[in-house]
């Protein structure tokens, strides 16, 4: 690849270099014309007034974007304030002033004292702030007095403000400003005092939100006074985000929640995915924590022991309880363990091993086939079906109607749950699989843990006659089509019938809480929170008797509605709530006739 | 004393006038920049960097090539070890801590790497075979762990150097051009997948995701504001808003507080420090030292460009430290070996031998 040719290779190299330092030099004339073009030729604009002042870049912030429900309803938006600053320069009594404004609005004493100690340091024309964040009728007061207070001053700013206060609070979060790491953000880097997103919606969206800011050159005087502009580049808003939820339906099931200590409800719909409701109770208002002080309140959320920070919705982790059922029919169906005519004998118990695993009528009931069973949740018949279907067959039932999961939502910290299978128990605990806690997943206990949103997903699956239906916040233009799992059609078909008929026939557990006005289908859920001791199954009547709070069970309710070509899918937790069809149920049927009410 | 006097006499000694000259530009500027710290700092390493120039610029071409290869194996091994011992800073895998000084190996790796490069490089042309498959596979490792940590500007400079070598000695042009279609193509694959790299030229394209030129903007600004003679030393504000003022924008800082006419000093100086070495090399036969010599002043004269295009708003800034007049330790120990390997090689006592 060289030349062999000593007095060719020599000429070569001679050659090359000169060509190469020549190259280098031309550059070098590139920086020097360059330098000659800013410096010398283009800095006459930016000659100063005067030899000591200085041209300064000034960073003009961006209006964040507002934040929409579906009917275009505002939930975040950002309102004027003013702030109030004195100017020592502009006064000639500085108490004078201060006590002017205090017949208006109150100054702390202190804050007077600390405003007058720091006129006294700063440069005579540097604004000291008095008053922040003041509303428009305190404003309208100052300004119709502004005469007899000298050297006030008043700018304008602009404060996030959450319409709905608590409503929609977990799901769109609060702005704060950055912390350290945020800072070094690329979409808000050079504005350290912006307000960001800090969770939810808001977080997520933020490089849409924030907008893009502008800039101006300013010729400042050597005691930093702005002289004049130079050059000014407006700032540009953030974009509004408009999404899926209807506050209609969302403030009326946070009604129906707040009965309750804690709990979750979401509705969605099941054509395209969209979110309508996800309610979570309790809930923080937004507003305190961006009005500043705000340390009280603050402390009042992370003492609060329900935790009021929890997105319940996507957050809150529950045993399923008998809603898991369907998942473990299915399987047995599509596996062909199953059919419509298999029956089981419910004793109220059976057997395995040297444990005994009870049913939750201590009587039994009797032959059940897979409708009966899940109208009526008998535990034995899944106990002896999961027996035949195993647990790893289960899991891959489960996945598929999206449990186990976590969806491609703009929402942070969305807890994955826990399916169990073989595989998984091997890789958390380095066990062997019992058959025992087979039976005990068949009724969504044991290891199982799912979120509510996931229990709100797989209804939707069901009830599109399987269609792989995503969940979605943020509202789309274009239609969204699913894709179809056709194995699940007929088994579907029967878990469907056995739904309709938990709310809609006598003996179905949700039967008190049928609606003529909406019909709906659904299963209930009662999970336990503890293990029961056989001294108090002994007992008879332990379900009635009042027990402490936090060992009651939680109570679930999934369904779906219109139950003919169905529109909407429905998911109900209530946290120490009981059971599902004495409290869940009930609050489902609401938001059901609510919704079609607004149909209509 | 009589060494002094013996290295006087055999060394290039208007090329040495000219590196001192450089050196003192950036005191003069560490001075401006009135930062305690960085003052007291950016005098010990300039005094640390003359004596090992000097030490450097003694030896004859066999111990350096010795020293070379040396160096660069332990080198090698220290860039390895910061890669798997998850040491980060500013989110890249790049410095090394001894004592309270944090090295960068990287940095000091790029003149020893030119000489191996020319010692290869003129062995092939011997027509020994063996070395130039050799050199490349070191090449391909040596920028390959550098990519890793990552460090593009360094990535392009190490490349960028090893082909103008390859062209010097001869590379023909097909070669020229595929060469040429291989810089190209790292520096997309890095625009792609690094978020640093892709983020820098963004902003220097204008805002294409809501980033905005802030630092180019006050750069160019601190030229406007600094005009014919400048602010005068310490009057400048940009140092205040860069917080990389005083490596990445120090041509900026220059500009803002000494003017035009310093700034066409420092341009002086390293143009004066290329020719001077040009015309070395033009009375010189010997093919390694051609080569060396020209790799050493490619790297010191592309490294200015890019940091000098870069606060010129010419290029997207690279975070590259301009050659002896930039705060920083790794980069006045880099550049005090490159000279001292370059005044080694022009060295008259070398000449004989």
């Amino acid at each position: 690849m060289f030349y062999s040719d000593n007095k060719k290779q020599y000429s070569v190299l001679n050659r090359r270099t000169f060509l190469l330092y020549l190259l280098k030099v031309s550059f070098f004339g590139i920086v020097g014309w360059r330098l000659y073009d800013i410096q010398i030729k283009d800095s006459q604009k930016y000659k100063t007034l005067s030899k000591n002042n200085q041209i300064d870049v000034e960073i003009i912030y961006p209006i964040r974007g507002k934040i929409y429900d579906a009917n275009n309803k505002v939930l975040a938006s950002n309102i004027k304030v003013f702030d109030v600053y004195i100017i020592p320069e502009n006064t000639k009594n500085i108490d004078k002033s201060l006590n002017e404004l205090n017949k208006i609005i109150r100054i702390d004493f202190i804050d007077r004292r600390k405003i007058i100690e720091l006129s006294q340091k700063v440069k005579k024309f540097e604004k000291i702030k008095v008053l922040e964040n003041i509303n428009w009728s305190e404003l309208e007061k100052i300004e119709a007095n502004k005469l007899n207070i000298e050297g006030i001053f008043i700018s304008q700013d602009y404060m996030r403000t959450y319409q709905f206060n608590n409503t929609v609070s977990h799901l769109i979060g609060y702005t704060n400003k950055p912390n350290r790491e945020e800072v070094a953000l690329p979409y808000i880097a050079n504005m350290p005092n912006l307000e960001i997103g800090k969770d939810g919606i808001e977080k997520s969206f933020n490089p849409n939100l924030i907008g893009k800011p502008g800039q101006r050159e300013i010729e400042v005087n050597s005691y930093g006074r702005v002289i004049r502009e130079i050059s000014r580049k407006d700032s540009q808003k953030g974009n509004d985000i408009q999404i899926t939820i209807d506050l209609r339906i969302q403030q009326y099931a946070l009604n129906l929640l707040k009965e309750h200590k804690a709990g979750s409800a979401i509705l969605m719909d099941i054509n395209n995915g969209n979110i309508l409701c996800m309610a979570s109770t309790p809930s923080y208002n937004p507003n305190k924590i961006i009005q500043k002080p705000n340390k009280e309140y603050w402390d009042s959320i992370l003492e609060n022991e329900l935790s009021p920070l929890t997105y319940r919705c996507i957050q809150g982790l529950y045993a399923p309880g008998s809603t898991f059922k369907m998942v473990v029919a299915i399987a047995g169906i599509v596996h062909g363990i199953i059919d419509t005519n298999t029956k089981h004998f419910c004793s109220g118990k059976i057997g395995l091993g040297d444990r005994l695993y009870h049913c939750w009528k201590n009587n039994g009931h009797g032959s059940m086939n897979v409708t009966d069973a899940i109208k009526e949740s008998c535990d034995v018949f899944f106990y002896e079906i999961s027996k035949k279907i195993g647990i790893d067959k289960i899991a891959k039932v489960a996945e598929d109607f999206g449990l186990g999961k976590i969806y491609d939502l703009p929402l942070t910290n969305q807890k994955k749950g826990i399916i169990p299978s073989r595989d998984w128990k091997k890789k958390k605990y380095d066990e062997s699989w019992y058959p025992g806690e087979t039976l005990i997943s068949a009724i969504g206990q044991g290891f199982v843990l799912t979120n509510p949103l996931q229990l709100a997903v797989m209804t939707s699956i069901i009830a599109s006659n399987g269609k792989n239906v995503q969940p979605n916040i943020i509202k789309q233009n274009n239609d969204i089509e699913f894709e179809k799992l056709e194995k699940y059609q007929n088994a579907i078909k029967i878990i469907k019938n056995s739904m309709f008929k938990v709310v809609n026939e006598s003996r179905g557990t949700a039967y008190s809480s049928r609606s003529e006005s909406a019909p709906f289908a659904g299963k209930t859920g009662t999970s336990q929170v503890r293990r029961i001791t056989v001294a108090e199954r002994e007992s008879e009547d332990f379900r009635k008797k009042e027990v402490e709070w936090k060992k009651r069970d939680h109570a679930l309710f999934v369904g779906y509605m219109p139950v003919k070509n169905p529109k909407y899918a429905v998911s109900v937790v209530i946290e120490h709530g009981g059971s599902g069809a004495s409290t869940a149920a009930p609050i489902a049927k609401e938001i059901f006739q609510f919704t079609k009410n607004l149909e209509s | 004393m009589e060494y002094l006097k013996n290295w006087w006499n055999s060394i290039d000694r208007i090329n040495i006038i000219l590196i001192l000259s450089l050196g003192f530009t950036g005191l003069i500027l560490s001075f401006s920049m009135d930062e305690n710290l960085s003052i007291n700092r950016h005098s010990i390493f300039f005094l640390f960097s003359i004596f090992l120039l000097i030490s450097l610029s003694d030896l004859d071409s066999k111990n350096i090539r010795r020293i070379s290869l040396f160096l660069f194996i332990i080198l090698l091994i220290i860039i390895l070890l910061i890669l798997f011992l998850d040491y980060e800073v500013k989110g890249a895998k790049r410095w090394f801590q001894i004592f309270n000084f944090t090295l960068q190996p990287s940095e000091i790796i790029k003149p020893i790497f030119v000489i191996l490069t020319a010692w290869c490089i003129s062995k092939s042309i011997e027509d020994k075979k063996f070395y130039l498959p050799l050199l490349f596979v070191f090449f391909f490792l040596l920028l390959s762990l550098i990519l890793m940590q990552p460090d593009l500007g360094m990535t392009v400079l190490l490349s960028a150097t090893f082909f103008c070598q390859l062209f010097v000695a001869g590379l023909s042009i097909f070669l020229v051009i595929v060469a040429f279609l291989f810089i190209l193509g790292i520096s997309i694959f890095s625009y792609f997948t690094f978020d640093h790299v892709q983020s820098r030229i963004n902003s220097f394209l204008g805002g294409l995701d809501g980033t905005d030129t802030y630092q180019i903007d006050l750069s160019i600004q601190a030229f406007k504001n600094g005009g014919l003679l400048g602010k005068g030393p310490g009057q400048g504000i940009l140092k205040e808003k860069i917080p990389d003022a005083n490596t990445d924008f120090i041509f900026a800082v220059a500009g803002e507080e000494l003017g035009f006419i310093f700034c066409l000093i420092i341009i002086f100086i390293i143009l004066s420090i290329i020719i001077r070495s040009l015309l070395k090399v033009l009375q010189l036969e010997d093919p390694y030292k051609i080569i060396a010599i020209s790799g050493l002043i490619c790297s010191f004269g592309l490294q200015c460009l890019i940091n000098i295009f870069s606060s010129l708003g010419l290029i997207p800034t690279k975070g590259m430290t301009l050659p002896f007049v930039s705060y920083g330790g790794s980069s006045m120990i880099s550049i005090a070996i490159l000279f001292g390997f370059l005044l080694s090689l022009t060295n008259k006592k070398n000449e004989e031998l």
